[in-house]
């Protein structure tokens, strides 16, 4: 199980701020996710999370997004996820976070 | 019908975690089970074995894990000495239409393991001297439609 993950960070020209995601978000990694996606989120108007880079997600995932979507919200700003594929979409769409987010399929989409 | 593999105990620490959970795939892989059920095995053994790392003990404790083939299932038994705690007492689906702010953040790794097994059971019984939490999960080896 992967304990590394990288981030990249990104701004649109139409004001999205991207935080691309690479590697496993799991119980061993939530919490930098978190620290990282809380950081961007209080920084930035408009967050949408690239997860083309994720190859698995778990609960403690799903929960990390849950978290920084409150945080959003109570602070007035948008905040999706765009490129989950394959087991890390269905996780999104099983859990109904992909609605939650309302959740793009690509970056072309925000 | 008992599964083939033998008990294997671990200390319930993160530390230990990454080997569990190296020991089950592996079982796994020699059961057969398909790349393609690999995650839902992942993300419930992630689920389980976190539930008993995270709460179970005061500090540290035992976890026994037994992982093997049982028929047409691949079947995982984890058994820990810590307070008694059945993870499927409640149904922990987030209920649809419940504003965000209100949703609870807790429930999603159950919620998975309920979806993606195919049967599970909780018993808390002696077991090596002491009473125990017992929780056996069984997934098929076929692909299942997701």
């Amino acid at each position: 199980m992967g304990n590394e993950v990288a981030y990249k960070e990104e701004k649109l020209a139409n004001g999205w701020f991207i935080l691309g995601v690479q590697g496993q978000v799991n119980r061993l990694t939530a919490d930098g996710f978190y620290q990282k996606g809380e950081e961007v989120v209080s920084r930035e108007a408009r967050t949408a999370i690239d997860l083309s880079g994720v190859d698995y997600l778990s609960s403690a995932g799903i929960r990390v997004f849950l978290r920084l979507l409150k945080k959003a919200k109570k602070e007035g700003k948008e905040f999706t996820a765009v490129g989950a594929a394959g087991d890390v979409k269905s996780v999104l769409e099983d859990s109904n976070m992909a609605t939650l987010l309302h959740m793009r399929d690509t970056r072309d989409d925000l | 019908m008992r599964p083939s593999g033998d008990w294997k105990q671990y200390e319930a620490t993160d530390e230990m975690y990454v080997s569990m959970l190296e020991d089950i795939m592996s079982a796994a892989q020699k059961a057969g089970i398909p790349k393609t059920q690999e995650t839902r095995l992942t993300l419930g053994v992630e689920e389980m074995l976190g539930n008993i790392v995270d709460y179970a003990y005061e500090g540290h404790g035992p976890i026994w894990i037994r992982a093997g083939l049982e028929g047409d299932f691949f079947r995982l038994d984890f058994a820990d000495h810590g307070h008694p705690f059945n993870p499927l007492a409640k149904d922990m689906r987030h209920e649809e239409g419940l504003p965000v702010e209100e949703m609870e953040e807790g429930g999603f790794g159950i919620y998975f393991v309920r979806k993606y097994f195919d049967r599970m059971e909780y018993d808390y019984r002696d077991f090596q001297g002491k009473k125990a939490n017992v929780l056996s999960l069984w997934l098929k080896i076929a692909e299942s439609p997701s």
